[in-house]
């Protein structure tokens, strides 16, 4: 919720400052050491939604490497780390690296279960990386609907993917929205959505919620089929998507928030000064999939 | 009462004479003298010796001197004159005398003295001789002054114990005031000359001057008014106000064309004072506005120390000191966010506003709550004398004041009010969504002010402003205000006793509505209310003893707010923040005195902070509101282990501290001193500021059980001198913060429950040097100031909070201040190019503000992502800038047409990062700046 009050406050100061103007300059800038970047985010849909069967869905994950910043290729892979995911009851999974996809790891026999904690381990050039992560129980969507947006105008006019959920009033929530349209992910740098959707309850704890409109600026049309997930993250998840939005809404205006470097929870247990950068998330989600009519 | 005329005027050259003893007292002003002590004494007396009669000669007394010991006779009182023997009062004698010389003379004509009847018989005798026989007797006494003016005076009761070992002194008490309106003029400089004794009436006009008794030439000086260079015969105490005529009425921006240096005291080298500029409003509108707006704030930030947060705010810090360290008082209300249009200008209304004054340094012992400066903006008194208006049209907004005189002349009342018209033009938009827009800002400003007879006065003084912008079509809407009142009382109690007991009551609002998913709509709304009551005296304990007392007591209310959701069906609960309260009790005592070439004013202050109930207070696993996890580089938010509710009134947790403050100064000669300072200060209060730079939405966060509150030490040492016209000063300071506050980095600010999770306290310090250079008379007039500093801050882990080493921003190192500039200078200048054409322009150039940038890049799900390199490492481009202005004086106003930014320089306010849209891999650096070339127009109709 606080993240749509900065990103409204943003839009009503640019009202007041639209006379400022940018303009793209040349920079040289020195570079830093190469860290390892891990994106983690092992996911699982609520059983309840699962398809009959005891297919488990495969967790992949990404490890890179920094470069520097004006390097202008793709991300380097950090190739031929060992990596494993152990929960709670010692059980331990050991994630392989892709073939043909350099830095994909990936594991089709790791079952993700509301409650459990899953620790990463990653053995990269010499150094053990660690993070862990409890899995929180999804909330259900109730129901995927298209309606306008309230407070329609030429401006935002069309349907919008809508749910209805209720809220559980006994423990805190945060949630993450992930939206599919066509198939294509919805949040790229490439297109107008640029931050995720995320919220937490204390706005709406225990309530029954009507009409929310997680992504409100993706328009959908007729006969496209929209895919909507609803994650149950943890407070530290939460304040990690919080960050990584406002670094990326952040325009350098007067109003918004200094650049920050981003702080994920994976550790480096052998050198804790080089750290790794990322995140590492586990997470069940619920799913709801529908054609706008 | 009495009534000092001017009598006989029979020459031309003493006409010339007359015209300015004129000017001293209108004609339609009685210059009121009140008496004590003897009743009969009325012994003020005026004249000038500015315009002495060219017959001067060598022989001339340079001070009045008694007719009786006048050795060689000169002039007209060696004229001769004839009188016959007939019985008449002494008036028409003294008056037969004159006019046979052609002298000139000035009595008390209701002296009882002068109404008695007396018998003088001369014939071809000395006018001189012949005086002094009607006066033989009569308990007057004549004094010839250096231009043969003749004056006649009682000649005092001898004082009966004249044992008294001490040299008698009397008081000359009273209040300076403008001749056009009646206004009292703050900060006037009374200079008496053979004493080499400067003092300043204070921010309410009043003086008091403790003098021998005797004849002692006076200069009375201000900004914008015509000296009164004037000697004063006191042989009693007597209260007296002294009325200075304005040099110029209609057209403000050339009013510093003829003023003299020693017209303001802020750079005096005779004051004790130290880091104090002075700006009134005729100075102000010397700097060419932004969009027509003349804007005190503004022209501060081109004063030395002090430097810009960005083009778009009127915000600024003071040597080195955080945008929150500033007090910013209207009629001493506190005014908590002084902004319009996000901070683009500020709400004070350059109308209405008399003077400001910055108090960077040495801040005397009365102020307290802030450790950087202190911005003291006095509101106009309004015209006395006559009903007096303008009207304005400026490029954003419309102006109008209208003042005149209340209760017969006794007071006087000024409302002056601002708006935007943006909205109007929106409104005639054919594009419905715009025209469904609002956006506006308004000021208004009231004030008036009843003498409570001669000595006291009661004043009461009102602002309202606020900014509203909405988009309804989007369901937004943000507004916020502030309000502020004050009423005071001043009273001058015996001849020694100034008193001044204030009320004040200041609040400011901001309500924010937005679209909220699941909601129609969603409602936030927060503000801070503060009530104040301080009593200030100041007790003119000798000549050069002076005591200054008080004691103040301020209950806030921060109020962080709630949003409540707007719903149809589920009416979604309202979350808020638990409201602060906080309570300062301050008392201070200063002491100034002067001894030869050594002036010191030392004080202290105490102020004690109180944070009440009701609350919850939490407690927190070893005490440690926030953690800082060593492994991952990060700070997080700290356990709680249990929280109790304090109730209402009680307190929660409290502060205090001694704050002792002094300054000296050490005259070099009567033009040049060298000045030292110290000065301790506290602030309980911090600004909640998660952005770039401050906007109206950020929110004041209380000292309270996890956040302490700041102080700062400050040493400055610096050098005060007058040449010619140039006044200048060289001030070197060093000063030393603690407890300063710096957010955790991506952590959510805004309406957070518990803000101390969130936060770091830290250290700042800042040194530097500061040269100030000011012209204010000529056709060309102006200053330049010129700043080299550094500003730094450290931000080390917390003790208990678990790192083991290093670790924070920087690794708990010193690094550059966010509004660190090591060079800033700025020039600005008015040149009075024809009689009815004044040319005015400012030059700008600083050093770039301080800038993080990146060290490497990742991507995480397609985006870039910077890791940054050390804090504020880098810097933005030098910044440059050139504005200029161009004044036509009209019959009955004056218009004006501005440029910022003359020659169009994209100076960066911003230096960023991001990931090219169309190629996702690529990385652009853009900066950001706020304007380019800005013209704007302002016309000024008085009526």
């Amino acid at each position: 919720m606080q993240r749509q009050i900065r990103a409204l406050i943003s839009i009503a100061l640019l009202l007041a400052s639209q006379t400022a103007c940018e303009r793209v300059v040349g920079l040289k800038v020195t570079d830093g050491p190469v860290l390892l970047v891990v994106e983690a985010r092992l996911e699982v849909r609520r059983v309840q939604e699962r398809p009959a069967g005891p297919a488990l869905s495969p967790q992949v994950i990404r490890l890179t490497m920094t470069a520097p910043y004006f390097t202008n290729v793709a991300a380097p892979p950090a190739r031929g780390a060992v990596v494993q995911v152990v929960d709670d009851t010692d059980r331990s999974v050991l994630m392989t690296e892709v073939a043909g996809s350099p830095g994909t790891y990936a594991a089709s026999d790791l079952p993700i279960v509301v409650g459990r904690r899953y620790t990463l381990r990653i053995q990269w050039q010499g150094d053990q990386y660690e993070a862990a992560e409890v899995v929180h129980a999804a909330v259900p969507i109730d129901s995927l609907y298209f309606v306008p947006r309230p407070n329609q105008s030429a401006a935002t006019e069309g349907l919008r993917a809508t749910i209805n959920a209720v809220d559980p009033a006994a423990a805190r929530n945060f949630y993450l929205w992930e939206q599919w349209v066509d198939g294509v992910r919805q949040v790229s740098p490439d297109t107008a959505t640029r931050t995720r959707s995320i919220a937490d309850d204390e706005l709406l704890n225990g309530r029954v919620v009507r009409r929310y409109q997680p992504y409100i600026d993706i328009r959908v049309r007729s006969g496209q089929v929209v895919q909507l997930r609803q994650f149950a993250i943890s407070r530290p998840a939460y304040e990690y998507y919080f960050a990584f939005n406002s670094e990326i809404n952040g325009d350098g205006s007067p109003f918004a928030t200094p650049s920050a470097n981003l702080r994920g929870n994976v550790r480096n247990t052998t050198n804790p000064r080089k750290r790794a950068l990322g995140y590492y998330i586990a997470a069940e989600y619920s799913e709801r999939n529908g054609v706008v009519p | 009462m009495c009534h000092v005329r001017v009598v006989d005027v029979t020459s031309d050259e003493w006409k010339v004479h007359l015209v300015n003893v004129s000017q001293l007292i209108p004609t339609d002003v009685h210059f009121d003298c009140q008496l004590r002590l003897t009743w009969y004494a009325c012994a003020f007396l005026l004249t000038t010796l500015t315009a002495c009669p060219t017959q001067a000669q060598s022989a001339v007394p340079r001070e009045f001197v008694a007719l009786d010991s006048t050795a060689a006779l000169h002039g007209a009182l060696a004229v001769t004159v004839t009188l016959n023997d007939s019985e008449q009062p002494m008036s028409s004698v003294v008056a037969e005398i004159a006019r046979q010389a052609r002298l000139s003379f000035i009595v008390d004509g209701a002296l009882p003295a002068m109404s008695r009847r007396v018998r003088v018989r001369v014939a071809a005798t000395p006018a001189a001789t012949a005086l002094q026989r009607a006066l033989a007797g009569s308990g007057l006494r004549g004094f010839v002054g250096p231009g043969n003016q003749l004056l006649i005076v009682p000649i005092p009761a001898v004082p009966r114990d004249t044992a008294r070992s001490r040299a008698p002194v009397v008081r000359l008490t009273g209040y300076v005031r403008s001749a056009a309106s009646r206004e009292v003029i703050r900060n006037a400089v009374l200079i008496v000359g053979e004493l080499r004794l400067s003092r300043e009436s204070n921010e309410e006009g009043y003086f008091v001057l403790t003098l021998p008794p005797g004849a002692h030439r006076l200069r009375v000086r201000a900004i914008g008014f015509s000296p009164v260079d004037t000697v004063v015969t006191l042989t009693a105490s007597v209260a007296c106000d002294f009325v200075l005529k304005p040099q110029q009425t209609t057209l403000s921006t050339v009013v510093v064309k003829s003023a003299k240096n020693d017209e303001r005291a802020d750079l005096d080298p005779r004051m004790p004072d130290m880091s104090v500029v002075r700006l009134d409003m005729a100075t102000v509108r010397l700097a060419p506005p932004l969009l027509g707006e003349v804007d005190p704030l503004r022209s501060i930030a081109l004063l030395p120390g002090v430097a810009t947060v960005s083009d778009a705010s009127t915000a600024f810090v003071v040597r080195g000191g955080g945008v929150d360290q500033n007090l910013i008082l209207l009629d001493e209300a506190v005014i908590y966010n002084p902004s319009h249009i996000l901070g683009f200008i500020s709400t004070f209304n350059a109308d209405a506003v008399d003077n400001v004054t910055l108090y960077k340094g040495a801040i005397p012992a009365k102020f307290g709550g802030r450790i950087s400066s202190v911005v003291d903006v006095r509101q106009r008194e309004g015209n006395a004398n006559q009903y007096a208006g303008s009207a304005s049209i400026g490029l954003i907004s419309s102006r109008a004041t209208f003042e005149g005189p209340l209760l017969g002349k006794r007071g006087s009342f000024l409302v002056a009010g601002r708006r935007s018209y943006a909205d109007a033009f929106l409104r005639l938009s054919s594009d419905s969504t715009l025209k469904d827009n609002t956006a506006y800002f308004y000021d208004l400003n009231a004030k008036g002010n009843i003498r409570l007879g001669q000595r006291g006065a009661l004043m009461l003084s009102g602002y309202a402003g606020r900014d509203e912008f909405s988009r309804p079509n989007l369901g937004l809407g943000v507004g916020w205000g502030n309000q502020a009142a004050t009423l005071r009382w001043n009273q001058a109690i015996g001849d020694r006793l100034f008193s001044k007991v204030t009320a004040t009551r200041s609040n400011y609002d901001f309500r924010l509505s937005f679209p909220f998913p699941g909601l129609d709509s969603a409602r936030w709304k927060a503000g801070i209310n503060t009530a104040t009551l301080k009593v200030d005296e100041t007790w003119q304990l000798t000549a050069r003893h002076r005591l200054e007392f008080g004691a103040d007591w301020t209950a806030t209310t921060f109020d962080p707010g709630a949003v409540r959701g707007k719903s149809d069906s589920s009416a979604a609960q309202a979350f808020g923040v638990e409201a602060r309260r906080g309570r300062t009790i301050a008392a201070y005592v200063g002491h100034e005195f002067e001894a030869g070439p050594i002036a010191i004013r030392y004080g202290v202050r105490q102020a004690s902070f109180a944070r009440l109930g009701k609350a919850t207070r939490y407690r927190y696993l070893n005490n440690a509101p926030v953690v800082y996890n060593t492994a991952l580089d990060r700070y997080e938010a700290g356990t709680v282990v249990d929280s109790s509710r304090i109730t209402r009134g009680a307190t929660l947790v409290s502060y205090d501290g001694w704050e002792p403050r002094a300054s000296a100064r050490y005259a070099l000669d009567a033009q040049s001193s060298l000045k030292i300072s110290y000065a301790r200060t506290q602030q309980f209060l911090h600004l909640v500021s998660p952005t770039n730079s401050p906007t109206p939405l950020d929110l004041w966060e209380v000292a309270g059980p996890d956040i302490r509150p700041m102080t700062a030490d400050q040493f400055a040492f610096g050098y005060s001198g007058q040449v010619k016209e140039y006044e200048f000063t060289a001030e070197s300071f060093y000063k030393a913060i603690e407890d300063v506050v710096d957010f955790i980095d991506g952590a959510e600010i805004i309406l957070r429950p518990r803000v101390e999770t969130a936060l770091v306290q830290g250290s700042g310090r800042s040194y530097g040097l500061e040269l100030y250079a000011r012209r204010t008379t000529g056709r060309v007039t102006g200053w330049a100031s010129y700043t080299l500093s550094r500003a730094e801050q450290r931000f080390p882990v917390p003790k208990n909070s678990g790192a083991t080493s290093g670790g924070g921003v920087n690794n708990g190192d010193w690094y550059a201040s966010p509004y660190d500039r090591p060079h800033n200078l700025s020039v600005v200048g008015t040149y009075r190019w024809k009689p009815k054409w004044t040319v005015g322009s400012s030059f700008l150039l600083a050093s770039g503000m301080p800038t993080t940038l990146p060290q490497s890049r990742y991507t995480l799900d397609g985006f870039l992502v910077a890791e940054y390199g050390p804090r504020n490492a880098a810097r933005l481009p030098m910044y440059h800038r050139l504005d200029l202005s161009l004044t036509r004086t009209l019959r009955r106003g004056e218009l004006q047409f501005g440029v910022l930014n003359a020659y169009n320089r994209f100076n960066a306010q911003s230096l960023r990062v991001r990931q090219e849209k169309k190629n996702p891999l690529v990385a652009e650096a853009v900066q950001t700046s706020i304007f380019g070339i800005v013209p704007s127009f302002n016309y000024v109709f008085r009526f």
